[in-house]
């Protein structure tokens, strides 16, 4: 970060300035100066912090991405196969979680599959992507966390699966969200300002997206 | 809409991001290196692919040190094309970037995080 006047450019330091609210009561801390909060350990490790809560984003991004990979029209989603994306569908069906889901799945999903397929694909690439350049991160990691007690309750009880890597996709998504993850070396850092500035219906949603 | 002073320069921050999104596409190019290593290639796409990223992550990396938002968001949108190419590609005969929803996913978040910037500064020129 450029100084000017000697001085360290104030950066934004998004769960800092959440834990800022929290003591507002005590003594004012300043959010760009972690010596200052009690407990901190210095710049290092704030920038530390930062770095990892970004490798955090882009590497949960990168998690949607590579799984939209298997997820293609040619095959009608694998229904025309019984497998892909179609087979993960019907083991929500044959090994069900939760019985009003299975339902949900026999009578409305799988009859219109392509559709609920494409739908798939578009919204976990678009999680995905916006994700990776942490834009509106924090409406995009609820979407993901939507989808991703979605795909829970179709394949949680599929034999061979590992429940934890479903809990894992939720949780991760929970951190995205409760850190504002991309205000650390995202385009939600790096605009949020501009946004609040602007009285657009846009910005200000863009404002409470981020 | 006023219309925006295409001519005004980025703020450093946004620059910032935009050179880091140039840089991000550039170092995507490598997910081809690692063609065939299911565990560390996120991505696929073939020489098409990898033209579009080298090409365009220059273009951004460029703008972001000339801070030019009209640059920027032209450079979004070329984005945003390839991975709807791409999109219309898996339903399609022909595959130009001989790629998968992966590359639609990357070119779409490198696209739509440069058309953001550059929108949001021209019209906090505007």
């Amino acid at each position: 970060m450029a100084a000017h006047n000697g001085q360290r450019e104030p950066q934004t330091v998004p769960y800092l300035v959440m834990r800022n609210r929290l003591v507002r009561a005590g003594p004012p801390v300043n959010a760009q100066d972690v010596s200052a909060v009690p407990g901190g350990s210095g710049a290092l490790d704030s920038r530390l912090s930062r770095g990892l809560v970004a490798i955090a984003r882009i590497g949960i991004a990168f998690l949607w991405i590579q799984n939209v990979g298997w997820k293609s029209p040619r095959d009608d989603f694998g229904r025309r196969t019984g497998g892909g994306l179609y087979g993960y569908t019907e083991d929500g069906v044959n090994h069900p979680v939760f019985s009003p889901y299975a339902s949900f799945l026999r009578h409305v999903v799988l009859p219109h599959f392509l559709f609920f397929g494409w739908m798939t694909l578009l919204v976990e690439s678009v999680v995905g992507a916006f994700l990776l350049v942490g834009l509106a991160t924090r409406l995009f990691a609820l979407i993901g966390f939507v989808q991703a007690i979605a795909i829970t309750l179709s394949v949680l009880n599929t034999p061979g699966e590992w429940h934890w890597s479903y809990y894992l996709m939720m949780i991760g998504q929970l951190l995205l969200f409760a850190t504002c993850a991309g205000r650390v070396a995202g385009v939600d850092g790096a605009l949020r300002e501009l946004w609040q500035a602007s009285g657009k219906p846009l910005a200000r949603l863009l404002v409470l997206a981020s | 809409m006023t219309q925006a002073r295409t001519d005004a320069a980025m703020r450093p921050r946004s620059a910032q991001t935009v050179g880091g999104i140039g840089v991000g596409a550039i170092a995507c190019s490598l997910f081809r290196v690692v063609k065939g290593r299911e565990h560390f290639q996120f991505v696929h796409f073939g020489t098409g692919g990898v033209i579009i990223l080298l090409v365009l992550g220059a273009a951004a990396v460029a703008a972001a040190l000339l801070r030019r938002p009209a640059l920027v968001v032209v450079i979004g949108a070329l984005f945003v094309a390839a991975g709807v190419v791409q999109l219309v590609a898996l339903s399609g005969s022909t595959n130009w970037f001989d790629g998968n929803a992966t590359f639609f996913a990357l070119a779409v978040g490198f696209g739509a995080g440069l058309v953001a910037v550059g929108l949001t500064e021209l019209s906090a020129h505007g």
